[in-house]
């Protein structure tokens, strides 16, 4: 029996050959990609690809770029100037044209869903009155990792989350949620990340301001670290926010209840701001609760005039929970939304200002 | 008598370390035949011939006292009222004579095992002055041991069983012996607890052994031929072994041991997967410490097989397993690389087998030399002349080492075979071909039989009492009160 | 001559035929069809399901325990007779080869989807039909044994994989419930229950004589029906837990794409293509017992050793002519593959119970 069996390998090779095998050296491994729209529709594609002819690597890369009408043609023409075929399975950054965002979001991410190699954990930014041509020249020169400067703006700033492609298209597909991309613009020659981009129905409206990023995170459920103030001079209270928690659930059909739990510490006060015993304790508390409230009603109420769009995720709520209002035309409005906030404070005392 | 000299001396012609001696005793002949080289002339001058001689000389003194009285009266008033004729036996201060009978037995066995034969009145003796031709006994060559006892097995079978039995103090522990061999007559040897091993496996051994008609038996392995010829599979099916303490432990779970004269190696029988990786030296630690052991052992057999062939799997087909930081370096390293990974990866271990082939061969002068030459080519220089990609030589010399964890020479061979079926399949098809592979090795480990019982006895057919005792960590000895059903009838350990 | 111990199967290791045929029937088909009829109450559907097939499971006990020494080919010609034995004895035949040539094209696809998908399908045929053929040749209590490794070995990649994954878990995908219509949950509480009816099937390839210790192959056969279940419907959780249900309809294999998001350390990062291990081995143990059934069935003559080649060649040219592509061979399993079972495997073991019955009480 075991004849047969090398009778049958030996066939099966020679008849077909080994096919799919690929040797590392026949690899241009990605490292970002950038897409650009042009007035016509065609797209434009740099790639920066890993440099391995030398012993020593370094993080410069070579930039190929090339166009076409689609996305799959254009990543294929590339092989007229680069010895290789591209390998996108450990691309780290995926950074779009604002035109794109607007027109032709899904048919642009099209080619990277149906693509089995990867596995769509890469980020995506959204380049901020610029092109991506710049800001990809920009990561190549100065050698910027983009992947360890978003999770570092994440998590001690909170204007930014790390959702890779993966989780923003499964967020796009439920029903009832709108998603949020991080954007990226050059200053003085560095790259800085921004505000984030709103989308409604799968196409890009604005960017927010910056305190409204931070709010969204907060009822995302996205906060690591972040600051908040409030008061000025002696009246002043800084507080760094260590762990965040939003809860929202529904009452009965209309009315939607959104809790947060905070736990902060004090950084830096005013004259007139102690912490010193449990009663100034309780009144500092009350006065970051009425901030965070403030905030998220202001935000909320913006959300349902100017935005109108559901980023905070209360349409998937009430489809959750089978609400009828969900199937109505603007649920937005109709919903009531009311806030609660409970902050904890870690430390306490403080620096004697005066006796 | 004169037809039997005769006709030794007609066989003798071309023997010329068979010696002749003649003795004579009122008359009568006495010969002395021996063999130089088997012989140890102490004991036959000291013992034979001077109990012959002062046998000769008593009678003349006595011959002054009573003259017409012949030997064998004056022997048998000294031994009293023995009316049949007298033994010669007694007559000699030595310990082993046995009177042979011409038409049956064999002469020259007993002339070429140090016996000396005394030809007296038309009967043959046969008289025990054996010279020790063997070692003393030292460390074991092969096998390390680090809390066990340190003697091992030399090539005479009698100080062999003198070992054992040194541990195995009881009366229930069997020695059977059989002549195998037309012209080496070898002495092969069977031994087993009789109340605890089976009778069955005992009977189809014996007749094995019975029924071999061949030239010469040299080493234990030609047994072993014999005795397992229906099987093929890879992988050993016996344990050989050279310490005493791990035979006794054998015995006493039931196994039989088969023991071959000239031969310092012991075959145990039936043997299974875990006791290839499982060493006896666990029994000397403590008892809780030996889980991580275990672990290491299991993990460094997934490593030697496996390795080469998951590297070429990874690396050739699905590329996208690896941490970004490292592709990059394997990518940088590979540049300057002419071959495909598959060809680098059987050049390497190709080479490694070279090495340690030689490394046996040669002599302790040159060996050192050129094992370090070796290993300097296959490092540095192959790598910067371009032929070799780093990593490559790192991740061979990683299923060197983690094979070398066992001991018997037929396991390496059989892990060897397996290593290359497996990196053949994965660079065919990548991940896809380990799978098969591995269903390939499996089905072939579980097909095989030891002595008509299933090889990979406590996980195949599953039982959960064997396995909590040596599979993972080993159980505590006082607590061990049964025996494995399997290989024998009598369970309990106590009475 | 020797007491033949390796040619005896014990118990434990008879019982995990049942783990093996159910992981490779319901990850690959089963799941596929319930998740396209049920949505998020596929969870549900599935727990009914599991509580309605402890009947199967009863019958099934009852008649291994009932008969003594038949397999079910010879228990079908000693209950019914020779001729009727004989159509039933066919209908079960053509059953077990429609659903090892749809295991073996679902095997196949796989591979080519996810691991090599520039090579032709009828190669990848090919080589996964390179070990069965092997095995085919060996008797029944190596095949046993071999089924009884491979099953803990993907048990414990299973056990690995929920290590892994259980960061990225999202308590809100599992809503909503009880959304769908009645008609769907009982469509898909039906497919479970007639789904179940193949591997317990598998448990009648031999007759308690060849079992060493019997006694206690009741309770083994219970407890690995439980565990195995538990398994499905753990894998079902774990999937919609990860990935939410609207992100399952796009794919064809959604238990892969769930292992993507493996992660552990940070260090062994998307190494699903070794967990994944455990579909190929699941379905290789079911593969090797259906090819043990259908070449019992045949007449031996001189060439027994080639019928192994001889059928899975035969399967070949089959998926080749009728399915041209994935498409069609999903329409196919939509609309077919869960009556081909019921009729040609549920109805016959119904069959041989109620006749075994009628035929005990009218002895009693």
């Amino acid at each position: 029996m075991r004849k047969y069996l090398i009778a049958l390998i030996i066939i099966v090779v020679a008849f077909n050959g080994l096919q799919n095998l690929r040797e590392l050296n026949d690899l241009a491994i990605v490292k970002a990609m950038g897409i650009d729209i042009t007035e016509d529709g065609t797209y434009k594609i740099y790639a920066i690809v890993s440099d391995t002819s030398e012993k020593e690597s370094t993080d410069k890369g070579i930039i190929y770029e090339a166009g076409a009408e689609s996305v799959q043609e254009t990543v294929r023409l590339i092989v007229d100037k680069a010895p290789k075929k591209l390998y996108l399975a450990h691309m780290e950054t995926l950074i779009l044209s604002e035109k794109i965002a607007k027109e032709k979001f899904m048919e642009t991410l099209d080619f990277f869903i149906r693509d089995n190699e990867g596995s769509n954990n890469f980020y995506l930014f959204i380049a901020n009155q610029s092109d991506s041509k710049d800001i990809i020249k920009t990561i190549n020169e100065e050698e910027i990792n983009m992947k360890e400067m978003l999770i570092s703006s994440t998590r001690y700033r909170g204007n930014s989350n790390t959702k890779t492609l993966n989780d923003n298209i499964k967020d796009m597909l439920r029903p009832g949620r709108d998603i949020l991309v991080n954007s990226c613009k050059i200053v003085d020659g560095k790259i800085k990340i921004d505000d984030m981009a709103f989308f409604k129905d799968w196409s890009m409206i604005g960017f927010l301001s910056d305190d409204y990023s931070i709010v969204c995170n907060i009822l995302n459920n996205n906060i690591e670290n972040t600051i908040i103030t409030e008061g000025e001079n002696e009246d002043l209270v800084v507080s760094e926010i260590i762990s965040c928690k939003t809860d929202m659930s529904l009452e009965n059909e209309k009315d939607v209840k959104i809790k947060v739990e905070v736990k902060a510490n004090i950084s830096e006060t005013g004259k007139n701001i102690s912490i010193k015993t449990a009663q100034d304790t309780l009144k500092v508390q009350g006065i970051l609760e009425e901030k965070i409230e403030s905030y998220i009603v202001t935000f909320t109420d913006k959300l349902k005039t100017e935005y109108n769009a559901d980023l905070i995720g209360i349409g998937n709520l009430l489809y959750r929970k089978k609400s009828p209002l969900f199937n109505e035309e603007d649920y937005l409005n109709k919903v009531n939304i009311s806030v609660e906030a409970e902050v904890k404070i870690q430390n306490q005392g403080g620096v004697i200002k005066k006796w | 008598m004169n037809n039997i000299l005769e006709y030794i001396k007609s066989r003798c012609e071309e023997l010329d370390d068979v010696y002749f001696r003649q003795l004579e005793i009122e008359g009568e002949k006495i010969y002395l035949i021996s063999s130089d080289a088997m012989t140890d002339s102490n004991l036959l001058s000291n013992f034979v011939i001077r109990s012959i001689v002062e046998c000769i000389k008593n009678n003349g003194k006595e011959d002054e006292q009573e003259e017409d009285i012949s030997l064998e009266e004056k022997i048998l008033k000294k031994l009293g009222e023995n009316k049949d004729k007298i033994h010669f036996e007694d007559m000699l201060s030595i310990n082993k004579i046995k009177k042979l009978d011409i038409d049956k037995e064999d002469i020259f066995k007993y002339i070429f095992s140090g016996f000396a034969i005394i030809i007296y009145d038309l009967s043959v003796y046969a008289v025990e002055v054996k010279a020790s031709l063997t070692r003393s006994i030292s460390e074991p060559s092969s096998e390390n041991s680090i809390r066990g006892s340190k003697d091992s097995f030399v090539e005479n079978i009698m100080k062999n069983v003198g070992l054992i039995r040194n541990r195995i103090k009881s009366e229930d522990l069997v020695y059977k012996e059989q002549q195998v061999g037309r012209k080496t007559k070898t002495k092969v040897a069977l031994m087993y607890v009789s109340d605890i091993a089976k009778k069955d496996l005992v009977k189809y051994v014996e007749n094995k052994i019975q029924n071999i008609d061949i030239d010469g038996i040299l080493d234990v392995n030609y047994i072993q031929e014999f005795i397992e010829e229906e099987n093929d599979s890879d992988f050993p099916i016996s344990i050989n072994t050279q310490r005493p303490d791990i035979v006794s432990y054998y015995l006493l779970q039931g196994r039989i041991v088969v023991l071959v004269d000239n031969s310092p190696f012991a075959l145990i029988l039936p043997a299974f997967f875990e006791d290839h990786i499982n060493n006896v030296d666990d029994l000397y630690q403590k008892s809780k410490n030996v889980t991580i052991t275990k672990i290491v052992r299991y993990i460094s057999l997934a490593i030697t097989i496996m390795t080469p062939a998951l590297y070429l799997a990874i690396t050739t087909f699905n590329q996208e397993s690896i941490p970004s930081q490292l592709l990059r370096s394997f990518t940088a390293q590979r540049e300057g690389v002419p071959f495909p990974a598959f060809i680098e990866a059987l050049f390497m271990i190709f080479a490694f087998e070279i090495l340690k082939e030689s490394d046996l061969r040669a002599n302790k002068v040159t060996g050192n030399t050129l094992s370090i030459v070796g290993a300097l080519i296959l490092g540095d220089a192959a790598v910067s002349a371009g032929i070799v990609s780093p990593i490559m030589i790192i991740v061979v010399a990683i299923t060197t080492i983690s094979g070398l964890m066992f001991s018997d020479i037929n396991m390496l061979n059989a892990l060897r075979k397996w290593r290359i079926i497996f990196m053949l399949f994965s660079s065919l098809c990548g991940i896809i071909g380990i799978g098969i592979a591995s269903i390939l090795l499996i089905i072939s480990l579980v097909d095989t039989k030891s002595y008509s019982k299933p090889f990979t006895y406590p996980i195949a057919p599953f039982n959960l009492t064997e396995a909590k005792k040596n599979l993972f960590g080993r159980m505590n000895i006082s607590k061990d009160k049964t025996r494995q059903k399997i290989l024998t009838n009598n369970l309990t350990k106590s009475r | 001559m020797v007491e033949n111990d390796s040619k005896k199967i014990y118990s434990l290791t008879y019982s995990f035929v049942i783990f093996t045929s159910f992981l490779a029937l319901f990850i690959g088909e089963g799941t596929h069809l319930m998740y396209n009829e049920g949505k998020n109450d596929t969870l549900i559907s599935a727990i009914i399901g599991f509580v309605l097939s402890f009947a199967l499971f009863s019958i099934t006990k009852w008649i291994i325990n009932k008969n003594e020494k038949e397999d079910l080919f010879e228990l079908n010609k000693s209950v019914f007779g020779k001729t009727f034995g004989n159509i039933l004895n066919i209908v079960l035949w053509i059953g077990f080869f429609i659903v090892a040539t749809v295991i073996l094209y679902s095997l196949a696809d796989f591979f080519n989807t996810e691991y090599l998908p520039e090579t032709s399908i009828n190669y990848l045929k090919a080589l996964v039909l390179l070990p069965i053929v092997y095995v085919a040749t060996k008797e029944l209590p190596t095949i046993i044994k071999g089924n009884q490794i491979l099953s803990l070995i993907s048990l414990g990649l299973i056990i690995f994989c929920f290590i892994g994954i259980t960061d990225s878990f999202e308590i809100g995908n599992i809503e909503p419930l009880l959304n769908t219509s009645k008609a769907s949950m009982s469509k898909n509480i039906l497919t479970y229950f007639i789904l179940s009816s193949l591997p317990l099937s598998m448990l009648l390839i031999t007759s308690k004589k060849n079992i060493k210790d019997s006694e206690r192959l009741n309770k083994n056969i219970l407890k690995l029906f439980i565990l195995s279940n538990v398994c499905v419907i753990a894998i079902i959780i774990g999937t919609i837990l990860t990935l939410g249900m609207e992100y399952i309809e796009i794919f064809r294999f959604p238990e892969y794409i769930a292992l993507k998001q493996f992660s552990l350390f940070n260090i062994l990062e998307r190494i699903e293509n070794i967990l994944a291990m455990q579909y190929f081995f699941n379905n290789f143990g079911l593969l090797s017992l259906l090819f043990y059934f259908l070449i019992k069935l045949i007449p031996k003559t001189k060439f027994k050793n080639y019928y192994s080649i001889l059928v899975g060649i035969v399967q070949i040219v089959i998926t080749d002519i009728f399915f041209n592509n994935t498409i069609t061979f999903l329409e196919y399993v939509r609309k077919y593959f869960v009556w081909v079972i019921g009729i040609c495997i549920l109805i016959p073991i119904l069959l041989v119970f109620f006749k075994m019955l009628q035929k005990s009480k009218s002895n009693a």
